[in-house]
């Protein structure tokens, strides 16, 4: 039996919980939307802070987050994807938006994270990767080179295009670009291997 | 946009790091290049993965009582089935009939709405037949109004089925251009499987009206998907627009 206190599905079996939670989330109720949050508000609003680094904005992101996961739940399909990740994908797309508006940025349209993650392809080989938890994530991400690194979190975490960030750090534009994409394989290879171990 | 190009942009498109006008070229190339749109989804999903990077922090319990009492007055949008949904009911062989009547819940307002859809799609059907001697006769048979509506579930048009005549219209609002080489293609789902209907010409847009022959007893939804021009014998993409359930 899982220990209900800790923060999220540290398992594949956890994430069974958070299928079936759904499920009852699909059908209108709202103890089962309760006990999701329970499972994953800690991990949404420390993204939301990570992102906005304004814990009053990341509670509006977080509460703007879950609503859109109640209203939106009738059409995920659970066997297309996490609620986990498609959670987290809104959170982070929000915060992001936030941001963006408050430091009055160019405008760039900024996809709704659950639009998004409702319209893409299956994700076959997410429910392996899922299986790790957020340390050997940690983990993976800090066995990236550091200059590709530090990239790819500008872009993650600050929201920044590939202009921004070269702006911003006077690293040719050509040179972010491949950053960003070596820097993803890297992690993409580190996470497949964790999962090997 | 080339397969050099998406190379290079491919991690900024799966870091959502594109301008507008850049990200827009890079989803026009992946939805002709396999091996773009799968490099992209895989890295796009490690992307995602780095939410898990983050130390979890405790919300205050304040904004558990806000949302759930927000959640009480909120409602939930409903539900419209898509191909992948429905196929694989039937290679399991599962007789499984998508539930109908959305459109005729005992609601005095989708009764009004459902009665001007008629009225609109037979003044449709007059124009766009208006020499076919058939018309009136079509014109009386509707037998089923159905929504047609996009991946958003937002509505785009409507389906007048005609059940006497096994005949369908297909009424839609405006139809945006699919794009150079790429055409619509309807399709009826019948026990699950797609039965082409109609393949409309490249660079199709705006006001459409179709009539399709399609049996409503039969067909447990009408799909629109997109695809090269010309046709596809199977589904290539999910539908863009889907008739209510």
């Amino acid at each position: 039996m899982a220990d209900l206190n800790e923060p999220g599905p540290r398992t594949t079996s956890g994430d069974v919980d958070d299928a079936s939670l759904l499920r009852d989330i699909q059908r209108g109720d709202r103890g089962a939307f309760a006990a999701l949050y329970d499972r994953h508000a800690s991990a949404a609003f420390g993204l939301a802070v990570k992102v906005t680094g304004d814990r009053g904005m990341a509670e509006e992101v977080v509460q703007d987050a879950f609503l859109a996961l109640w209203r939106q739940a009738p059409r995920f399909d659970p066997a297309r994807g996490q609620v986990r990740s498609w959670l987290l994908t809104i959170v982070h797309h929000r915060a992001v938006d936030a941001v963006r508006r408050r430091t009055a940025r160019p405008e760039r349209a900024m996809p709704d994270g659950a639009e998004e993650y409702l319209a893409a392809p299956g994700r076959p080989d997410e429910q392996a990767e899922q299986a790790l938890d957020a340390a050997a994530v940690r983990e993976a991400v800090s066995l990236i080179p550091e200059d590709q690194r530090r990239t790819v979190e500008m872009a993650y975490f600050a929201g920044m295009t590939h202009v921004e960030i070269a702006e911003a750090t006077g690293v040719p534009l050509g040179t972010v670009k491949s950053r960003l994409r070596i820097g993803l394989e890297k992690m993409r290879e580190h996470l497949k291997m964790k999962v090997l171990d | 946009m080339n397969c050099a190009q998406a190379d290079e942009l491919v991690g900024a498109f799966a870091l959502d790091a594109l301008p507008d006008d850049e990200a827009a070229a890079f989803r026009a190339h992946i939805a002709v290049c396999a091996r773009h749109a799968e490099q992209a989804a895989e890295l796009r999903s490690t992307a995602e993965q780095l939410a898990d990077s983050v130390e979890p922090i405790e919300p205050p319990p304040a904004l558990r009582a806000r949302l759930l009492e927000a959640v009480a007055r909120e409602p939930q949008e409903r539900r419209s089935a898509t191909i992948s949904e429905l196929a694989p009911a039937a290679r399991a062989g599962e007789a499984r009939r998508v539930p109908r009547g959305g459109w005729f819940t005992p609601n005095a307002w989708t009764a009004i709405a459902a009665t001007l859809a008629i009225i609109a799609a037979v003044v449709g059907v007059w124009a766009y037949n208006a020499q076919d001697d058939a018309a009136g006769d079509l014109a009386t048979a509707a037998t089923d109004v159905r929504g047609l509506v996009d991946a958003d579930g937002q509505r785009v048009g409507t389906v007048v089925y005609f059940g006497g005549e096994d005949r369908a219209a297909v009424f839609i609002d405006n139809l945006p251009d699919a794009g150079q080489g790429r055409a619509y293609q309807m399709w009826s789902i019948e026990g699950g499987e797609p039965v082409s209907l109609a393949v409309m010409d490249e660079g199709t847009h705006g006001r459409q009206v179709s009539v399709v022959n399609v049996d409503p007893v039969q067909s447990d939804a009408l799909a629109i998907t997109i695809e090269p021009a010309g046709g596809s014998e199977q589904p290539t993409s999910e539908p863009v627009f889907i008739t209510e359930t």
